[in-house]
């Protein structure tokens, strides 16, 4: 026994002597205020002179960096030197995915104060207890260097402590930062540290080395471990005007990541972390003020050299169009610089930066040294010339790259005969000019043709340019017709061009608008969004100038997660005397939790609007109310809280079926599972019943709304209306069971392309004007649902002297329905629907006027007259609500996954909807190909393959609706009253029931 | 300086075992041989288990068949599996697999291990083994999946005759674990440090009980990480019933405490031993964690064992 104890004792001491030995240095975990993290990327040396490092408590007043992302507010810190500015957003502040503050919020350089970032948070993973909740912040400055440092543990398991240092030092173009995890379970832990850089969509393109990569990033892939790619540094510019690009070096340890549109997610390799063990990850980021991202590579790059001994040279030259005009806008002309050779196939050659000219078409960009480079130049989102070159160890001067000429046009267009705010649609005239011409910036974003400018920036965007007054545009040769709009109640104007190299002309378009909107009514788009969006980069001005050129009278500005007022922009363009603003906002869930009990995956309650909403210039979220890990009714109480008035103000359930994008849902109703072949669960009467689709009736104790508190819903969402039938499926079955809430139609635009702001829109009757307005008494009319939603036709029906509403009428026996449907010449209208309790009781196509010429100026009447309500079936001793329709017919879709709402479309154009037309192989494709193996498919399986429903083409460029598949892309024909609820005995609307009470 | 204490600790086991060693042939035992084991059938017989009329010191049979706990793990190196009151020399090739699936926290952990075992008995009164975990492959699985391939935890140890009269006898024993990963502990490397007992008694020629109660502690030895060190309690005890001098089949109870959380587990362990020939063993643990806050569906371990001590 002396033996063993002596061993023990030993062994033991030896244990002892090493811990205090050691002494552990981590901050992680520790709550002792002097201890201080190791400075990141020690072997780093930038210097200069008159250098300067900062750190101070954001205060009121102080300034902030500049751009559509800035969400700095008092408390939180700044982080600068003299090369950037960073705000590290307060603990009590947390932004979107991240659950506490301590994360990167704003980062621009000091020069530039262009801030394109939306957020930059930390995680081990993709769920949500792998984010990190910080808890503590320390700032730190000293001879050399300031610094922040926030502690705190995973979200999802508090004994993993964490510290990350952000340090900014003089003359250094970047922030360095150091983060540290203990694995304190007792667990092994798959652990994938990364900067997540949240870009959200439509606004950045990430960029890294690789082959056949750079910025064509293979995002996620299947297993998802094997999306971690090995990159030696990766940047990122949204390409959009005035912007800042970012990019991203390891200092430590290898590289890894993967990107998409909407993340970038970036750090060491995953790996199994062993309980105690702790993973480091130290890194240097960087910001440059332009679209392009050479100027982080140049940075990157040195960073590299300092850290690693790779060398790198920098490459010159210049680009010449014949004229000269153009250059230093990215659609242009830009250059991607790949290594390789002309005889490797593009594929496989690596991209390793990528340089815009500047206006002189001078440009210049490090590349690594002693390889071989071809340089591309794309020119309207196409291949236009390369050369190679060979990056030796000295500068190198590549000489010139020359371009054909483009073409040019300077669009003048009236409106009423004067020059006004109008939008014009720029479409290849013939196939051959469509296939000469389409074209994608960069590879990224979306395919347009012909393409003018970043699809996400502002005019011209994509095939589209906002106009007021004569505005010249530069396009590629061809032949071209060119269609000015000013919203869905004008005439659009066509003409066509052919353009060749080196030509100019001037189109000019005349467009009339016309008296649709009835007398007492105000068109309005209650969900727009602008660069204040974490999803947009849309300028504010180039915003606003659609609002007046899609000639809305009533706007809720709805951003994402912020309250926004466009009030510089409306100012500057003098549109507050054109059209009346609600400022609001959307809501939009991005933190997952467990929403339904016993769901496989967490959740989050989807997208509502609020309106009106105090603006706050220098709040937290600029006045919006923190919309995280709640359900709908007690999101509510946080919107009174943020000053909406409950009583007077709207709160809108969007898009309530759209199907969840990044593991985020949309839609409420989707993300809880209503299955609308059966009854909601009536948990506002009986108390919920522990089920997901219980929550849509439910009262959370305590809250003072219920879930369903809501006043409108959109029926329609989006130009694009694919999802339109899901909408207004989900819209009839509540009021089949007389839940009823008003019906609206909204664009959800984003930008110049991926929704034409004003379609659809909400015709809204409520005797308010645009010069005076009374915001109450409008929102008044829209809870009681006095509008129709329209992307043209205009619907004005009345059952004796009563409107569409959410409120019941009690009409005779011998009760008309009255109905007058008219719209531009260019809406195609083929049938108006009268629907009974959800199904379509009547149809009116043969009886309905057809325009001759779709750009003819005069509005047509397409059907004035009347039907007996009893025609309709609609008689005493049943009551019924009535809703109308109007627009071309509706295309089949199918409910392959049995929950009573449709989800697929006829994919493969055979004429039905079924389970042929499920893209099951997720190539955009449905063919063939997607049901190769497949033997039998059950009729109704809640597991099923399921969608799409797909986009409605222009059709031919000689039909009859080819104008209105421009202007209105993607959509069919569609308007839609709210509801005649008919009450035939006055006791209160017996709702007919699921599926109508057939 | 993480290594040199791995060598440290190294050092430390082998001085106490050749301490061990040298006392051995100093101070011969004074056990009296054993006799109960000759009696009746299976396990009993004289040539079963003693193969020979030769006079041994110890109520230990000396069956081919693997004796004592359970030795499914659920802890790294071993850690936690109480060691055997009988000794021999032998070597063994033994795998091992270790399984948490938690769909519900999207976190799965499964670890497999391939490890070749030695123990040397010194006269029936110290035995000095080891283990090493020559392959290791773990796959931890949730949102984002990554694995590990590569070598694993060295234990070694020795145990200590403490007591053996009349079929009954205890062994302490004292283990460390190391660190011989490659690459799986990059920052901080774990050591443990597991003190034990384990009693048996032949209760019967064809039913052995046994218990064993240890207490374990771990630490991590980093220049950056803490320590994180943890300690437990862990005790359990079973039945060996053998209806044949070649099989047996086990039983076990055991509980752990501290090392985790208060309560670690609970758990039922069993499995069956083969004895094939008089040095070849086959050995199936299996444990199961049914309370507590260990993660672990099951643990397990089949292994073959090869004894070369002289009859």
């Amino acid at each position: 026994m002396f033996v063993v104890r002596r061993a023990l004792a030993s062994l033991l001491l030896s244990l002892s002597l090493s811990i205090a030995g050691c002494g552990h240095t981590t901050c992680a975990g520790s709550h002792d205020p002097a201890c201080r993290t190791a400075s990141p990327c020690a072997a780093l040396s930038f210097t200069c002179s008159g250098g300067s490092s900062a750190v101070h408590v954001l205060a009121s007043g102080d300034a902030i960096p500049v751009g559509p992302d800035v969400l700095a507010s008092p408390g939180d810190v700044v982080l600068e030197n003299d090369q950037i500015r960073v705000v590290i957003d307060a603990i009590d502040h947390p932004h979107y995915v991240a659950p506490t503050g301590g994360n990167v919020l704003d980062l621009a350089s000091t020069d530039g104060l262009e801030d394109s970032l939306t957020h930059l948070f930390h995680g081990v993973g993709l769920l949500p207890g792998d984010t990190i909740a910080y808890d503590t912040l320390i700032t730190e400055s000293g001879a050399g260097f300031a610094a922040v440092e926030v502690r705190g543990a995973l979200a999802g398991h508090p004994a993993a402590a964490v510290v990350t240092r952000y340090e900014v030092r003089p003359c250094e173009p970047g922030l360095r930062v150091r983060t540290e995890i203990v694995n304190g379970t007792p667990d092994a832990q798959t652990w994938a540290l990364v900067d997540a850089w949240y870009w959200s969509g439509r606004e950045t393109l990430p960029f890294a080395p690789g082959v056949g990569a750079g910025f064509e990033q293979g995002g996620f892939l299947s297993p998802l471990s094997s999306s971690w790619i090995a990159q030696p540094y990766f940047a990122a510019g949204s390409h959009a005007g005035m912007a800042s690009s970012y990019g991203e070096v390891a200092c430590n340890v290898p590289l890894f990541g993967f990107h998409t549109e909407q993340l970038s997610a970036v750090g060491p390799e995953p790996r199994v972390v062993p309980p105690r063990d702790i993973e480091v990850f130290e890194r240097f980021l960087t910001v440059e003020p332009a679209s392009s991202i050479a100027g982080p590579v140049d940075t990157l790059l040195e960073v590299r050299r300092q850290l690693h001994g790779e060398a790198f040279t920098q490459l010159s030259g210049a680009v010449m169009v014949p004229g000269g005009t153009g250059l230093g806008r990215e659609a242009r002309a830009t250059l991607v610089i790949e290594e390789g050779t002309a005889a490797t196939p593009r594929a496989r050659r690596t991209p390793v930066t990528q340089v815009t000219p500047g206006p002189d078409g001078l440009w210049r960009a490090r590349v690594p040294a002693d390889r071989a480079y071809v340089i591309v130049a794309e020119a309207f989102g196409r291949e236009a010339a390369s050369m190679e070159v060979r990056a030796t160890g000295a500068a190198t001067d590549t000489g010139t790259i020359a371009l054909t000429a483009s073409a040019h046009v300077t669009l003048h267009v009236t409106v009423d005969g004067v020059v006004d705010h109008a939008q014009v649609f720029v479409t290849p005239a013939d196939d051959a000019t469509d296939a000469a011409v389409r074209g994608q910036l960069l590879g990224g974003f979306t395919e347009c043709a012909p393409l003018l400018g970043a699809s996400t920036g502002g005019s011209p965007a994509c095939d589209r340019v906002l106009v007021h007054g004569d505005v010249d545009v530069e396009l590629p040769p061809g032949h071209y017709a060119f269609f000015a709009t000013a919203g869905t109640f004008a005439s659009i104007a066509r003409a066509e061009a052919t353009l060749a190299a080196g030509e100019r002309q001037t189109v000019s378009l005349a467009v009339q608008t016309m008296p649709l909107v009835p007398a007492g009514a105000l068109s309005g788009d209650f969900h727009v969004h602008g660069g204040a969006s974490f999803d947009s980069t849309i300028p504010d001005l180039d915003r606003v100038q659609a609002f007046l050129a899609a000639r809305v009278d009533v706007i809720a500005t709805t951003d994402h997660d912020v309250v926004w007022d466009y009030a510089a922009a409306r100012q500057m363009l003098g549109a507050d005397a054109r059209l009346h603003v609600m400022v609001g906002l959307e809501a939009t869930g991005h933190i997952l939790f467990d929403l339904v009990p016993g769901a496989p995956l967490p959740q989050v309650i989807g997208h509502w609007n609020v309106w009106p909403l105090p603006f706050e210039p220098d709040g937290p979220y600029r006045g919006a109310p923190w919309d995280e890990l709640v359900e709908p009714g007690p999101l509510m109480d946080r919107f009174v809280e943020a000053g909406w008035p409950a009583d007077t103000g709207i709160v809108q359930l969007n898009h309530p079926w759209a199907p969840a994008q990044v593991g985020r849902d949309l839609g409420f109703p989707r993300a809880v599972g209503v299955d609308a072949r059966v009854p909601l669960p009536r948990t506002d009467r009986t108390g919920w019943d522990g089920t997901g689709p219980g929550l849509v009736m439910r009262t959370v104790p305590g809250s003072r709304f219920g879930n369903a508190d809501y006043h409108t819903q959109e029926v329609m969402n989006g130009t694009e209306n694919e999802d339109l039938l899901p909408y207004r499926a989900y819209w009839f079955y509540l009021l089949n069971q007389g839940i009823v809430r008003a019906g609206t139609a909204n664009s959800d635009s984003h930008s110049l392309v991926d929704s034409v702001l004003g379609t659809p829109r909400t015709i809204v009757w409520s005797d308010e004007t645009v010069a005076d307005f009374d915001e109450v008494a409008f929102d008044r009319a829209l809870r009681d649902g006095h509008m129709i939603g329209t992307n043209g036709p205009v619907i004005e029906a009345s059952i004796e002297t009563h409107a569409p509403s959410v409120a019941t009428i009690t009409p005779n026996a011998s009760a008309e329905l009255a109905l007058r449907v008219t719209a531009a010449p260019w809406v195609p209208i083929t049938e108006v629907r009268i629907v009974v309790n959800g199904a379509v009781a009547r149809t009116l196509a043969a009886e309905l006027a057809q325009p001759s010429d779709p750009f003819d100026t005069a509005a047509v009447v397409r059907f004035d007259g009347s039907l007996a309500l009893s025609e309709l079936g609609v008689t005493p001793g049943a009551d019924a609500w009535i809703v109308i329709e109007a627009g071309e017919p509706l295309p089949p879709v199918a409910d392959l996954n049995c929950d009573g709402i449709p989800d697929t479309g006829d994919g493969n154009g055979n004429g039905v909807a079924d389970w042929r037309d499920v893209d099951r192989n997720g190539d955009d494709v449905v063919d063939g190909r997607d049901i190769e193996g497949i033997v039998m498919v059950p009729t109704c399986d809640a597991d099923a393959d399921i969608g799409p429903i797909p986009r409605t083409p222009r059709g031919p460029r000689d039909g009859s609706r080819y104008a209105f598949g421009v202007v209105t892309p993607g959509a069919y024909t569609y308007a839609f009253t709210n509801p005649f609820l008919i009450d035939w005995d006055g006791d209160g609307f017996a709702a007919p029931g699921v599926g109508g009470g057939r | 300086m993480r290594r040199a204490w791995a060598w440290g600790i190294v050092v430390a086991v082998m001085a106490m075992a050749g301490t061990v060693r040298a006392q051995a042939a100093s101070e011969p035992t004074s056990v009296s041989v054993s006799e109960g084991e000759g009696a009746g059938t299976g396990e009993g017989e004289v040539e079963g288990e003693g193969e020979g009329e030769h006079e041994r010191e110890t109520s230990c049979p000396l069956t081919s068949r693997q004796l004592g706990p359970s030795t499914a793990p659920l802890l790294d190196g071993l850690l936690g599996v109480p060691r055997r009151a009988c000794f021999r020399t032998e070597v063994a090739l033994a795998g091992d697999a270790y399984l948490i699936a938690e769909p519900a926290a999207f976190y799965g952990n499964i670890r497999v291990g391939g490890r070749v075992s030695g123990s040397v008995n010194v006269g029936d009164l110290v035995e000095v083994w080891g283990s090493f975990e020559a392959v290791r492959w773990q796959s931890l699985i949730s949102a984002v999946s990554t694995s590990y391939l590569g070598t694993g935890y060295l234990t070694l140890g020795s145990s200590l005759r403490l007591f053996d009269e009349q079929q009954r006898r205890v062994a302490g024993w004292v283990r460390v674990v190391l660190p011989t990963t490659s690459g799986l502990d990059q920052r901080s490397v774990p050591l443990a440090l597991e003190v034990g007992a384990t009693a048996e008694w032949n209760a019967h020629p064809n039913l052995r009980l046994h218990g064993a109660l240890s207490l374990m502690g771990s630490v991590g030895v980093s220049d950056l990480a803490p320590p994180l060190p943890r300690g437990g309690v862990r005790v359990g005890g079973g039945l060996d019933w053998i209806p044949y001098e070649w099989l047996s089949f086990q039983l076990e109870a055991q509980a752990s405490f501290g090392y985790r959380d208060g309560l670690d587990y609970l758990a039922l362990a069993g499995g069956a031993r083969l004895g094939l020939g008089d040095r070849i063993g086959v050995d199936l643990s299996v444990i199961w964690p049914f309370v507590g806050s260990e993660r672990a569906l099951a643990g397990a371990q089949l292994g073959v064992s090869g004894r070369f001590d002289d009859p």
